[in-house]
């Protein structure tokens, strides 16, 4: 520095100086001793809903190529002590950035197939060709299992649950509209997923004809339900309504059940969460009461139940948004009983048995988990028996999250309800319909979701 | 290791420092020798043995030298230890580096052969590589005596500061402080300053630029094609902020490291975006790289004071090694002879033309379309980005994700591009001098030069905890 200070100034510039390389090494010193607090080291973040990297075993391989270390570095910083605090801290950091406007886009453009015409001859004759390769393809796949597994109930590859559930979150959060608050996922169409699950399920209906109804409900997202045509132009993607009766279009023996025209109909009800992917019990009932039209059945009101309330609930799409806005306004989540049972049993992927509630209180979860309230979250297989009913009668829902608020309003309706989330079931549901001799197959999926190829190819390996 | 990360700040660097200062003066290189051979062997202990390897070569080449130049022999002979050098050293990076490359290229054309190995690179091999080849030839060239001891050799190619990306140090800068090093305490200050401001520039500045850029500018031609051209626009000037402020923030890390115990390595980078034309661009950008690049390459080979053509020659070979020496890929070659072209078109058309605002943007946009070829290693998402910006093929001008990402990072945006211009290092120059007379601001600049440290290393572990994002750019080279 060429500027000239006074000795007494170069003094004072010293004895400052000296204290910032103390206040430096104070720094240091107590980063380093709270890093070596190995027992105050979280394994899971509350706030990210994640469990955190684990100390790394070692292994001679690990070493050697360096990944051992890099992992224990990663370690080091994911299970940093107070990690949850420390984060929020750098969250309030960044939100100083910019501006978090009212309405925007997060994520990134997708590309959507055209969805075809539904003038009648055109389409099936493409699909009839879709078809061809599609079974051709799957053809060889039976066979292979059949030669491995003779005689036995056909086990289907197990899906990897955690790379589904990536895949899911990837899918649904792609590209989020926000506004005031609420988030909206952009849908997008793609063909070969949708002719995947729509042979899968013909397929499905044509092997249980005259024994089981197949029936099918597929469930638009918040956007296509709830937002204005002129919203929805806006965001590019594809047309849901458009979409769903596309799908339904194509279903041979299949039993369609509307939801996006009633859905749409209700929009200026509580029929979908602001701040997670999920729609509400209420949303699900509006469904369910087409449901029974097209059964011929009378629905139970909701009126009828028992409820239980739980407030502040803050979804996936808080999650992945951190939004000030949505923490300031968040959802509530209301839960029906059943009239007829509570009680449920599930199975998780290990095997093991539990006893559960079909609707459970979840007051004081983590505000994040409050939709699990319905049948015990996302397991792979649930069975719900209702003493209330005895004739004999059962039907089996093969479906994701979304299909956890519809399951509890089809629980006075049946003996048994049996209940397998496909990501994570390993049983082919065929084989399990005929041999429980199952009254109604219901799939129930959300729009999105199933326009995922990995998707669509776990319900076709399901559905052999 | 990286330097941005806790385990390094809080447990290396920490213990580091509590060791060497705890030590006596004769020990001290042997503790910085043990702490770098660790810190490289974090990355991968096998690649150790290239390292210890290539030293003891370097070591037996340079005393060979010497010692033949004592016994009076011929240049010719002398030389023959700079080419066994140079011919082990280039043929191991060549091996490492390129060969997987150039067996993919030929296959390409012939088929053969027909399965390509896929080699991994040794952390820092480009940079300690050059570093050891600079102290042989400045051995044969005497600006340098070669060191008698062998591990002091190691701890100039392995020293942890600059061994796995830069600086390239020469061996002469510092020959003589692995011996003698005094540290003032104004050395330790300006040392750690230096290094809280790499710091802070890569946890805070440099991550949240890739976040961004990251967001608009996403991996695969068809997410690439759906993007709007100021999508384009606005996730290139991210990641062009991202790349300086990456890459000099390891080098302000490393000097800053160096300095705390006594080491003066020379700048790295002297604000390049503030550069009026690209020839001074790169007087500014990787200063290390060029300068070397400038002493063993285009020097020797005639420099500019010969024929036209000779100086055109030395320029396509200096540029087109500098793109290569940067990956493994047709990009950087490219990314080389882009910049070849303009320099060519500086000196022999435009000249001095340009009005001073026109020959600022100007460079400014050929470095933006430079990092476009840089950054994009696949060349169909490369064409589709570079069409892009143009307008063409892409989903529109603008679209609301783009404003979204804008507004959300429209102060740092503004922050960041002050950041990599030399305002803030005036503006507290400016205070210090105001200071002289005024004692109200003399006591404010001191009291933000003793905190500032310590506050950005603070903001940049907040920043660091739990991120999993995290890796310096230039390490790939």
């Amino acid at each position: 520095m060429k500027t000239k200070f006074t000795k007494e100034q170069k003094m004072i510039m010293k004895k400052y100086r000296s204290i910032g390389v103390l206040l430096f090494c104070a720094v240091m010193a107590i980063g380093g001793i709270v890093g070596c607090l190995f027992f105050l080291r979280p394994r899971v973040s509350e706030m990210e809903k994640r469990k955190l990297t684990e100390f790394p075993q070692f292994t001679v391989s690990s070493f050697l190529d360096g990944s051992y270390f890099s992992e224990v570095s990663l370690w080091f910083s994911d299970t940093y002590p107070m990690r949850d605090k420390l984060v929020a801290a750098d969250r309030k950091i960044k939100g100083l950035y910019g501006i978090e406007a009212d309405t925007m886009m997060v994520g990134e453009q997708a590309e959507a197939d055209e969805i075809p015409d539904i003038t009648k001859e055109q389409p099936s004759e493409s699909a009839t060709e879709n078809k061809t390769t599609e079974e051709a393809s799957t053809e060889d796949k039976t066979t292979e299992e059949i030669t491995t597994e003779q005689g036995e109930i056909k086990q289907v590859e197990p899906p990897d649950a955690k790379a589904m559930d990536e895949e899911f979150q990837k899918q649904v959060q792609q590209n989020l509209y926000v506004k005031n608050g609420s988030a909206y996922s952009v849908y997008y169409f793609v063909q070969d997923s949708a002719t995947k699950f729509i042979n899968a399920v013909n397929r499905a209906a044509s092997e249980l004809s005259g024994k089981t109804n197949v029936y099918c409900m597929l469930i638009p997202n918040q956007s296509g339900a709830l937002l204005t045509e002129e919203e929805l132009d806006n965001l590019g993607g594809s047309d849901q309504m458009q979409a769903i009766e596309y799908y339904y279009s194509m279903l041979e023996g299949v039993k369609t059940v509307d939801t996006i025209k009633t859905l749409r109909a209700h929009k200026d009800e509580y029929i979908y969460f602001r701040t997670d992917h999920h729609w509400t019990q209420l949303g699900a009932y509006y469904v369910y009461e087409n449901f029974c039209k097209t059964k011929g059945i009378t629905p139970v009101p909701l009126e009828s139940r028992k409820s239980y309330t739980f407030e502040n609930f803050l979804g996936t799409f808080y999650s992945t948004l951190q939004s000030e806005e949505m923490a300031k306004n968040p959802d509530t989540v209301y839960a029906y009983i059943p009239n007829g049972t509570n009680d449920m049993t599930y199975w998780d992927e290990d095997g093991s048995e539990h006893e559960w509630k079909v609707v459970s209180d979840v007051t004081g979860w983590a505000e994040s988990s409050l939709y699990m309230t319905f049948i015990a979250g996302d397991r792979p297989l649930e069975i719900i028996e209702n003493p209330a009913i005895t004739d004999g009668s059962s039907c089996l829902v093969l479906k994701e999250s979304y299909g956890n608020a519809f399951v509890p309003l089809l629980v006075d309706h049946y003996q048994t309800v049996y209940v397998i989330d496909y990501r994570y079931a390993q049983v082919n549901v065929l084989d399990y319909v005929r041999e429980n001799q199952i009254d109604d197959l219901i799939l129930i999926n959300n729009i999105t979701i199933i326009g995922s190829e990995s998707v669509a190819d776990t319900i076709d390996g399901l559905l052999q | 290791m990286v330097f941005s990360s806790l385990i390094f700040l809080f447990i290396f660097l920490t213990l580091n420092l509590i060791v060497y200062f705890c030590a006596d003066a004769k020990s001290q290189n042997k503790i910085m020798l043990i702490f770098s051979l660790i810190f490289y062997a974090w990355g991968g202990p096998r690649y150790l043995l290239l390292l210890v390897g290539e030293t003891l070569i370097s070591w037996f080449c340079a005393l060979k030298i010497e010692e033949a130049r004592q016994r009076g022999e011929q240049d010719r002979q002398v030389r023959r230890y700079l080419v066994l050098e140079c011919v082990v050293l280039l043929g191991l990076l060549c091996i490492f580096k390129y060969l997987g490359f150039m067996l993919g290229n030929i296959n390409k054309l012939t088929g053969f052969p027909s399965k390509v190995p896929n080699i991994v690179l040794p952390i820092g091999i480009s940079f300690y590589t050059f570093q050891l080849i600079s102290y042989v030839a400045d051995v044969y060239l005497r600006k340098t005596s070669a060191q008698p001891v062998f591990w002091k050799l190691l701890l100039y190619s392995s020293l942890f500061h600059q061994c796995i990306a830069g600086p390239i140090v020469r061996y002469e800068t510092v020959a003589n402080e692995i011996d003698n090093r005094r540290i003032t305490s104004n050395d330790i200050y300006m040392g750690i300053r230096q290094f809280s401001v790499g710091l802070a520039k890569k946890a805070v500045l440099a991550n949240s630029c890739a976040s961004a850029a990251d967001t608009l500018l996403p991996a695969g031609v068809k997410s690439l094609s759906m993007q709007s051209t100021a999508g384009m626009w606005l996730g290139m000037i991210f990641y062009m902020l991202q790349i300086y402020l990456d890459f000099s923030a390891y080098s302000d890390m490393a000097i800053g490291m160096g300095r705390m115990i006594g080491f003066h390595y020379n700048k790295n980078f002297d604000y390049p975006y503030i550069a009026h034309s690209v020839q001074d661009f790169w007087r500014r950008w990787h200063m290390s790289l060029s300068s070397f690049f400038r002493d063993y390459v285009y020097i020797p080979l005639g420099g500019s004071r010969c024929s036209t053509m000779k100086y055109v020659r030395n320029m396509v070979v200096v540029w087109f090694l500098t793109g290569l020496w940067h990956g493994a890929s047709w990009n950087y070659i490219f990314w080389g002879l882009w910049y070849l072209f303009f320099l060519l078109l500086e000196r022999f058309v435009i000249q001095d033309r340009f009005p001073k605002a026109v020959s600022h943007l100007y460079t400014l946009i050929v470095v933006l379309f430079g990092w476009v070829i840089f950054k994009f290693e696949n060349l169909g998402e490369l064409s589709v980005v570079f069409k892009g910006m143009f307008g063409i093929g892409t989903s529109g001008f603008v679209n609301m994700n783009v404003k979204t990402v804008f507004l959300k990072y429209i102060f740092f945006l503004i922050f960041a591009i002050i950041a990599v211009t030399p305002l803030g290092k005036n503006i507290r120059k400016r205070m210090l001098v105001e200071g002289r007379q005024s004692k109200a601001m003399f006591t404010f600049a001191n009291i933000l030069d003793m905190v500032t440290p310590a506050i950005l290393v603070v903001i940049s572990a907040l920043a660091l905890v739990g991120a999993s994002y995290n890796p310096f750019l230039y390490f790939q080279f």
